[in-house]
């Protein structure tokens, strides 16, 4: 027979929840906040929720490159700098 | 033994190791200035300073982290003034777990993230104050791990993750009151 969550679980799982996301926590945390999830519904959206917002940030992010005009810039300084010193 | 910075040039490890990172840089930069000219000087800086120092960079490590750290401690300097103005009182208090109960009511599962347009995002990331803006930058947008971004920042891996937390609670009820003006989503009226 299983225990239905309490708010002293949830509270852990909660606090736990951002290693996990991260793949950060200790594989005894990561499994117990699994098994949290699995009967918890509130937890389990709240874990949806930082997921898709940590997806909103990622593809901001991935949407964003250095410039060809710079990276042109510094590749050309860069080779300068490392030309033999002239004479 | 020679190990003049010539010699480490010309071997193109430098070219290898740290072109790569040009697009990480570049993004770090922007929201750490938050302006496109500013950003490319400073990753421009950063690639030369990096590249002098070359000979101290340790082969085998993280050359992210290394060019991150140079480019951090090149922005610091340019901006010393500014950021010396910060408040970094009362930054890392205790973490908040939970969500702001109005945003969970609405929308459990942040459905609303998915109608948000990339540059409101990008606003209000820039609106952070720069000690959460850095590590929810560093740890979000460009998945570095606790431990590089303790050691990038100087500050411990605990300060990292209650920085983390109180930077994304800010964010998430910015977008969510956006959200809101936006008609995006309906508040749950409990009254």
């Amino acid at each position: 027979m299983t225990t239905p969550p309490t708010e002293c679980d949830c509270e852990r799982a909660l606090a736990a929840l951002q290693d996990y996301l991260k793949h950060e926590a200790d594989p005894g945390s990561a499994a117990q906040l699994e098994a949290h999830l699995q009967r918890c519904a509130p937890c389990l959206a709240h874990a949806r929720f930082e997921r898709n917002f940590v997806e909103l940030l990622e593809h901001c992010a991935r949407q964003i490159r250095c410039p060809d005009a710079l990276r042109l810039r510094i590749t050309t300084v860069l080779a300068e700098s490392a030309a033999p010193p002239e004479r | 033994m020679d190990v003049t910075g010539a010699a480490a040039r010309r071997d193109g490890s430098f070219e290898r190791e740290a072109l790569p990172h040009l697009d990480v840089l570049f993004r770090v930069a922007l929201r750490l200035a938050r302006d496109p000219d500013r950003a490319a000087d400073l990753v421009q800086e950063t690639m030369l300073r990096a590249h002098r120092a070359w000979a101290s960079f340790r082969p085998g490590t993280n050359a992210r982290a290394w060019l991150v750290t140079i480019l951090r401690n090149q922005f610091i300097s340019d901006y010393r003034r500014e950021r010396r103005e910060a408040v970094v009182a009362d930054l890392d208090t205790v973490e908040p777990f939970l969500l702001d109960r109005d945003m969970a009511d609405a929308d459990p599962e942040g459905e609303f993230f998915s109608r948000i347009v990339d540059q409101t995002v990008l606003d209000a990331v820039d609106a952070l104050s720069p000690e959460f803006r850095e590590v929810l930058v560093l740890s979000d947008m460009e998945g570095m791990p606790y431990a590089e971004i303790a050691a990038t920042l100087e500050i411990p891996v605990g300060t990292v993750k209650s920085r983390l937390f109180r930077a994304r609670r800010q964010l998430q009820k910015k977008l969510y009151h956006h959200a809101v003006e936006m008609g995006y989503i309906t508040p749950r009226d409990d009254a």
